[in-house]
């Protein structure tokens, strides 16, 4: 609960800073969101980060449309146990990414990221689902709390790289 | 169906090698219904079906129509770059697949209905997707491809009167 109070003075913070009509809105939707789920620390962390990121970017319907649907992505991936529930969590995340990546379809640098990023999230979902289905054979459980160490941890650091979280970052 | 293992793997290298686009297509749709025969015999009845209906009956439809409507040139292209790399991938997946491949007699037919505990097979699944995963979830991921597609074909017309809604 305490995070959920650090992230409402940072994103407060930010709107007085940021000024508008516009991020005023986003961040009372941000509060009203942030209240009415259920406390999660993982789903609170990444929920108001994703959120600050929007205030402070460009303001563009699509852009914001396709940014909360990752966020909803984001919430799958952090407060689900199953491995399939996690897959289709990322899967909602990558999906928003690359067309958020590849928008701009005037530019060529950003027809060329989004079709890079969108090979890259392919090769990297299918290893994932080997993975989860080697752990499915070796264990006959995808509950993520079920499964031993060896095997979460194969899976967690899969799926960091695949969000692009901090040790895996790059 | 070591018989329809190899055709379904010889339909796959065609897919790749061959040079008419239209032609790998139909050597996918073999190889899709191969797959589904070979998961109908191990006793997995819904799957198979499912594969037959959503892969040859949707999937692949939609292939042929994209192959048609792009009509693709035969390009000359120096294939034969790529094939140590893949060698090493294929090496590497097979070993996995061998890994986990079971030394004693596999499951019969028969024998999955008693695995199940008397439960077909669309109870079991029906029963995995609702209670321990979520894949209702898939929906999502339904639309936000929709929404995708839209953003990324939208065209911005001067002239053409659009709705703003953070103007509003």
């Amino acid at each position: 609960m305490s995070l959920v109070i650090i992230g409402l003075i940072v994103s407060t913070l930010i709107i007085m800073v940021q000024g508008g009509k516009e991020a005023r809105e986003l961040g009372v939707m941000s509060l009203v969101v942030g209240l009415s789920l259920e406390s999660n620390n993982v789903a609170q962390i990444i929920m108001i980060s994703g959120i600050v990121v929007l205030i402070v970017g460009e303001q563009d319907m699509e852009t914001v449309v396709l940014g909360v649907m990752g966020i909803i992505g984001l919430i799958i991936v952090g407060t689900t146990t199953g491995l399939l529930t996690m897959y289709l969590g990322i899967e909602i995340v990558g999906l928003s990414f690359y067309i958020l990546a590849g928008r701009e379809r005037k530019g060529a640098k950003s027809t060329e990221a989004g079709m890079k990023y969108f090979v890259l999230g392919a090769i990297s979902s299918g290893i994932l689902l080997m993975g989860i289905t080697k752990v499915y054979a070796e264990t006959g459980t995808t509950d993520i709390e079920l499964i031993g160490t060896v095997s979460k941890t194969m899976v967690e650091v899969g799926i960091l790289f695949k969000v692009g979280a901090a040790p895996f970052h790059m | 169906m070591k018989v329809y293992g190899a055709i379904a793997v010889m339909s796959g290298i065609m897919v790749i090698t061959e040079k008419n686009t239209m032609h790998s297509v139909f050597y996918l749709v073999l190889a899709f219904v191969n797959a589904a025969v070979i998961v109908v015999m191990r006793g997995v009845d819904y799957l198979g079906l499912l594969l037959i209906i959503v892969y040859v009956g949707a999937i692949a439809i939609l292939f042929l129509f994209v192959v048609m409507m792009i009509n693709l040139k035969e390009e000359e292209s120096n294939r034969t770059r790529y094939v140590p790399i893949g060698m090493i991938i294929v090496a590497v997946l097979m070993y996995e697949v061998y890994e986990e491949y079971p030394k004693e007699k596999a499951i019969e037919r028969e024998e999955v209905y008693m695995i199940n505990g008397g439960e077909t097979n669309v109870g079991l699944i029906g029963e995995g997707m609702y209670t321990w995963e979520q894949i209702m979830y898939g929906s999502v991921v339904l639309l936000v491809a929709m929404i995708g597609a839209i953003v990324l074909t939208i065209g911005h017309t001067e002239g053409v009167r659009r709705q703003e809604l953070y103007r509003k």
